[in-house]
């Protein structure tokens, strides 16, 4: 049965949306461009899944210092220790210790661009862990990524096309005389192209995402098995357009006869909606957003 | 004993980077490699790329570092076979399964971890060497400080960049070029988005640029072999044979001297070399601490090589006469500087020059034009001439 997860904000109530879980940012060592939650609410709002019977998945999906080894470790018994059920990781590190420690938590993998075919899927379920797949990739490679059960679908959000280690607005900042804060996302266009893209800075980097958001709906109708998990990614998303979005997609999952209607309204909570990458071999032949 | 790994993009190249000191060369092939318009190596070039190397005691190691899709699962067992059958030392993977495949069908093959897969800690290290990795090329993205402590914490072989071209993001996490120009940056067919120009999109919103300079780690090659690492990496397999030729021999000699004394006397000789390849401007990328705005490139442009002119491809000792391959105009009157691998860099002004059929030239106007000059000492293929101011 595919599941529905969610990344919020965590210090915001996860009440209300129609998932089955959350992915919840670590402060230190996640990429998701969320206000800072402390460790201690992200305790609370995992508490309150376990109560409801809802997932707590924590995202530790940065790339891993050698320097930040002992936190990570901290930071993953901290969690394991609330009995969250997944971790969410882009750095072999937190495999390795998962290998070495056996604890009773899953992980998934989500380096966000890596996972592009369905053998290197399948190697982690040696450890029985899930993928998150890549979205550059045809409708017909994602099915295949997905058919061995293990995969995780990000089906609607920005997405993160871009992650370096370096400050690049304040970077930029310091050499134009530009003030720009980190925390706060930044549109930008290249010069000949008409769309943009939200760039953001944290403390730990720098990422880039579309600045349209991409979903992935009635497609979803067409795989022979569907995902574990469908992620729906809330950086820059309203939380009652979030609401709103994953009672929809909920309403798929639960009344696949209504995809085109619930389309419709898909669409009108924000009509710049696009099939991802190579839209054309993801989406059905000829059929129109 | 530290390896100075370099880059060819063709067979010349391969020679040239060996001719010049380098210790192994790393290429790709036609199928599952990175830089997809680089001139890529053909089954024979690879089998010749081998024995050239072998001969010299130099290694080679294929380029097979795609971020694979599903079409990309047909053929490398195969692939894999053939590099090994063919006696290629190693093939740099960024795929577990590729490693794996390898691993079960050509065994002999050292399996490398691309850079694209960004290890930046040594459990990361450690869980590819447990999937039978025998060397990790590093994140670019680390401190001299982490790179020794990496080192401290695993015993699989290390890999560095030390000279070339920065993506400006952790290789492989950017997939910019996909979404801005339809090119898949992870199978080779990156469009360098990240150096495009970039507007703040609202009103006057004021220019952004992101590019990174090129890393220049001539400072940081000391605390390197002390730490232990076992390969320092020149990128640019799109480069040309002088930038090739230039740097080699600029690490090869700095990295001589280091083993030899245990210190650089002068780093200026060696930067003033590395300044005649062409090249953006550069840093020293993250070794010394994390760039800020001094890691970026602004205002610079990149420099077109119009300074190589020629290659030597035979000198007569007793007319005193050399054969060049021109690769840019140059004439009478002109100042050049020699060097090669056993020459020191040498100077003279142009005299008289002549074309194959014995006819006098004006100057040498044509790419790959035969040219005969005197030269008043010997030089040697494949000594390379500059212009000089």
């Amino acid at each position: 049965m595919t599941r529905i997860i969610v990344d919020v904000n965590a210090a915001s109530s996860p009440a209300g949306l129609a998932c089955d879980g959350f992915v919840f940012a670590d402060p230190d060592f996640s990429l998701h461009p969320v206000a800072p939650a402390s460790r201690g609410d992200i305790a609370t709002r995992v508490r309150e899944c376990k109560d409801k019977g809802l997932l707590a998945i924590v995202n530790v999906d940065k790339i891993v210092d050698e320097n930040e080894l002992d936190d990570l470790d901290e930071s993953l018994a901290f969690y394991t220790g609330l009995g969250v059920d997944y971790f969410l990781y882009g750095d072999y590190a937190v495999l390795a210790w998962y290998l070495e420690n056996k604890p009773p938590v899953r992980l998934i993998y989500d380096p966000k661009t890596l996972v592009t075919n369905y053998r290197d899927a399948e190697i982690h379920r040696e450890w029985d862990g899930l993928v998150a797949v890549s979205n550059e990739v045809s409708r017909g490679d994602m099915e295949r990524i997905v058919a061995p059960g293990n995969a995780v679908l990000e089906v609607y959000g920005h997405r993160r096309i871009f992650y370096s280690r370096r400050p690049l607005l304040t970077a930029y900042g310091d050499y134009s005389g530009a003030n720009f804060r980190t925390g706060v996302p930044y549109q930008i266009r290249e010069e000949t192209r008409s769309g943009g893209n939200i760039i953001y800075e944290s403390k730990h980097c720098s990422l880039i995402f579309t600045g349209y958001r991409i979903a992935i709906f009635r497609e979803l109708l067409a795989f022979s098995q569907l995902p574990r998990f469908i992620r729906i990614n809330g950086a820059f998303i309203p939380e009652e357009e979030l609401a709103a979005v994953t009672a929809l997609y909920r309403g798929l999952l639960n009344e696949p006869d209504r995809a085109g209607e619930l389309y419709l309204e898909l669409a009108r909570i924000y009509p710049d909606l696009k099939a991802g990458y190579r839209s054309d071999e993801i989406l059905p032949g000829g059929e129109a957003l | 004993m530290i390896e100075l790994l370099a880059p060819a993009g063709d067979l010349e190249k391969l020679k040239i980077a060996i001719l010049y000191g380098a210790d192994a060369v790393y290429i790709g092939g036609k199928k599952f490699s990175l830089r997809a318009r680089a001139s890529n190596f053909t089954s024979d070039d690879i089998k010749e790329a081998c024995r050239f190397a072998r001969e010299r005691g130099a290694k080679v190691y294929v380029t097979v570092n795609i971020v694979p899709h599903n079409e990309d699962m047909r053929g490398f067992a195969d692939y894999a076979r053939e590099l090994a059958g063919i006696g290629v030392n190693g093939a740099i993977v960024t795929s577990l399964e590729y490693a794996a495949v390898a691993r079960r069908v050509a065994p002999e093959l050292e399996i490398h971890l691309s850079t694209q897969a960004s290890v930046a800690n040594s459990r990361a290290a450690n869980f590819y060497k447990s999937r039978g990795f025998s060397r990790i090329v590093l994140a670019r993205e680390l401190t001299l400080e982490q790179i020794k402590r990496i080192k401290e914490n695993t015993d699989i072989e290390l890999e560095v960049f030390i000279h070339g071209g920065m993506c400006v993001a952790y290789s492989g996490r950017c997939v910019l070029s996909n979404y801005l120009a339809g090119r898949d940056a992870n199978r080779g067919g990156c469009a360098h988005s990240c150096r495009w120009r970039y507007f703040f999109d609202e009103p006057g919103g004021g220019e952004f640029l992101m590019g990174s300079k090129d890393l220049s780690g001539l400072r940081a090659v000391g605390a390197l072999i002390d730490s232990g690492v076992k390969s320092l990496k020149i990128e640019g397999r799109m480069k040309s044979v002088h930038y090739i030729a230039t740097v080699v021999r600029a690490y090869r000699r700095l990295i001589d001297e280091y083993l030899k004394n245990g210190e650089i006397a002068d780093y200026a000789y060696y930067e003033s070399e590395l300044a005649k390849a062409e090249n953006r401007e550069t840093g020293s990328g993250f070794f010394f601490g994390h760039p800020g705005a001094a890691g970026q490139l602004y205002a610079g442009k990149s420099e077109s090589e119009k300074t190589f002119v020629g290659i030597v491809r035979s000198y007569d000792n007793e007319t005193g006469v050399a054969v060049i391959e021109q690769r840019n105009y140059f004439a009478p009157g002109d100042a050049l500087e020699f060097f090669g691998p056993r020459l020191a860099n040498a100077r003279i002004t142009v005299g008289d020059i002549w074309d194959e059929e014995g006819r006098l030239l004006d100057a040498a106007r044509h790419p790959r034009q035969i040219i005969r000059m005197k030269v008043p000492f010997p030089v040697r293929y494949p000594d390379m001439i500059r212009l000089v101011d």
